[in-house]
């Protein structure tokens, strides 16, 4: 009993610190982080049904946990190299890394922040909305439109 | 004279057995209702477990200890049917008391599989059931060494005193741990109210209703909740050292958790009544008032198990 003992005690107190989160053992590093804005983005398809931003790179990790640990390759994200939303750039984006996606998508998309004025959380910007259609989509439009920008 | 002695005597041997008994049996009901209140957790966690559909493909690191040990790769490939049966029989065993002996071991080790495996298939880890799968493994683990040796049916009961530390120490290091990670990712501005009320914010299950009003609109409240919870996660640690301190810190950490439950519901039911149970009512009720130097003696002088002839 004592080796069990033993060995669940080391095992909380060296585990936890060195791998942060492998199931059961945790430091629980959840909400640990201090955002002061939240950005809400969703996706839907031209019936208007919601579409999970993951499928389209789109997904950003704000979420109260700066060293989430992911087991999987979550492939290419915009946020990765963008921090502000433009429609052309995630065009772009979109058909460089998911050709395949011909189905015009809507893309809603508010930033939430806290505002001292208003004491309170409120709507930095948005909510906007744009529709990025690949079907019509020619890479020189983005280079016009970069220059134009 | 001698009468009156043996009168005094008999009354005093008398009333030293039913305080033993009584203490017997207090410490006894504890430990089953600290058993039985696990085991329906763990019976909520099971049914209720859930896994993405994810091409195995793309794994690229394990989010599990056993995922880790035998491949995160194979751990996708247990379904989680019969793992989900397996812990409806083994639980219901053992809230009956009629498991053999090295089922307490298996139990754990199952829910633990069974965990993993929907963890594994999320993108991150999750943290509500870590709580409750420590305190089963500690648990089972009394019922499985702990007991005589060559018993089949398990015969710990109370559940010893060094079990609860044990799990104190579990409680202790993890609210410590989740402190510092605050600290270490944010420093002390953490607790400046903001992350709190824009968590709320984006997180709320429900709108219409005070608390959520409340947070969302002052500032100062959320500064001092966060500073509540600051407080109460980087001072667990005198669970282990100052007893007294356990009430107070039980209530400010359920106080916590309720309070996240009911903005977000995030599903930290173990916790809390983990948190209830061990911190505030074994507390009140029994005399698991441990210090760090009783724990120390309880660990080094624990029972060995018997060889079987």
């Amino acid at each position: 009993m004592k080796y069990f003992c033993w060995a669940f005690i080391l095992s909380v107190a060296t585990v936890s610190p060195w791998f942060n989160d492998l199931y059961p053992f945790s430091t629980f590093p959840m909400f640990s982080d201090n955002t002061s804005e939240h950005l809400i983005l969703e996706v839907y398809d031209s019936e208007n049904n919601s579409i999970a931003p993951q499928r389209y790179g789109l997904a950003k990790t704000q979420l109260a946990n700066h060293n989430q640990r992911y087991g999987y390759d979550l492939g290419p994200n915009y946020f990765q190299s963008h921090r502000e939303i433009e429609p052309l750039k995630i065009q772009a984006f979109l058909a460089a890394n998911f050709p395949r996606n011909k189905y015009p998508i809507t893309i809603r998309y508010r930033v939430r922040g806290y505002d001292d004025s208003a004491g309170g959380i409120v709507n930095v910007s948005g909510p906007t909305e744009f529709v990025v259609d690949l079907s019509n989509f020619d890479s020189h439009d983005i280079e016009s439109g970069m220059d134009h920008e | 004279m001698s009468e009156q002695i043996s009168i005094d005597g008999s009354r005093t041997l008398l009333n030293s057995a039913s305080t033993k008994l009584s203490d017997s049996a207090i410490r006894k009901l504890m430990g089953r209702g600290f058993e039985l209140g696990l085991l329906g957790v763990a019976l909520y966690y099971s049914c209720t477990a859930t896994s993405l559909p994810i091409d195995p493909g793309a794994k690229t690191a394990a989010l599990s200890v056993i995922g880790w040990l035998i491949g995160a790769e194979k751990l996708l490939s247990i379904p989680l049917l019969p793992l989900k049966f397996a812990m409806i029989v083994l639980l219901s065993g053992w809230a009956f008391g009629k498991l053999p002996r090295f089922l307490y071991l298996a139990t754990p080790v199952c829910f633990i599989l069974l965990m993993s495996c929907v963890v594994e298939t999320h993108y991150f880890t999750q943290h509500q059931t870590n709580f409750c799968a420590m305190c089963l493994m500690v648990i089972g683990a009394v019922k499985f060494i702990g007991s005589a040796g060559g018993k089949i049916i398990s015969t710990v009961d109370p559940l010893p005193r060094w079990a609860f530390s044990l799990l104190l120490y579990y409680i202790a290091i993890s609210y410590t741990f989740s402190g510092f990670m605050k600290i270490y990712q944010s420093g002390f501005g953490w607790a400046d109210g903001k992350s709190l009320m824009m968590w709320v914010d984006v997180n709320a299950i429900s709108r219409d209703n005070l608390l959520f009003e409340s947070l969302t609109s002052s500032r100062p409240l959320a500064t001092i909740m966060q500073l509540t919870t600051l407080i109460a996660e980087l001072g667990a640690f005198l669970i282990l050292l100052v007893p007294k301190a356990r009430i107070p810190l039980g209530c400010l950490l359920v106080g916590f958790h309720v309070s996240v439950e009911f903005l977000m519901g995030l599903g930290f039911y173990g916790n809390i009544f983990i948190d209830f149970y061990l911190l505030v009512v074994c507390y009140c009720a029994i005399d698991y008032r441990i210090t760090m130097k009783d724990f120390w003696q309880e660990l080094t002088n624990a029972p060995v198990p018997q060889k079987v002839v």
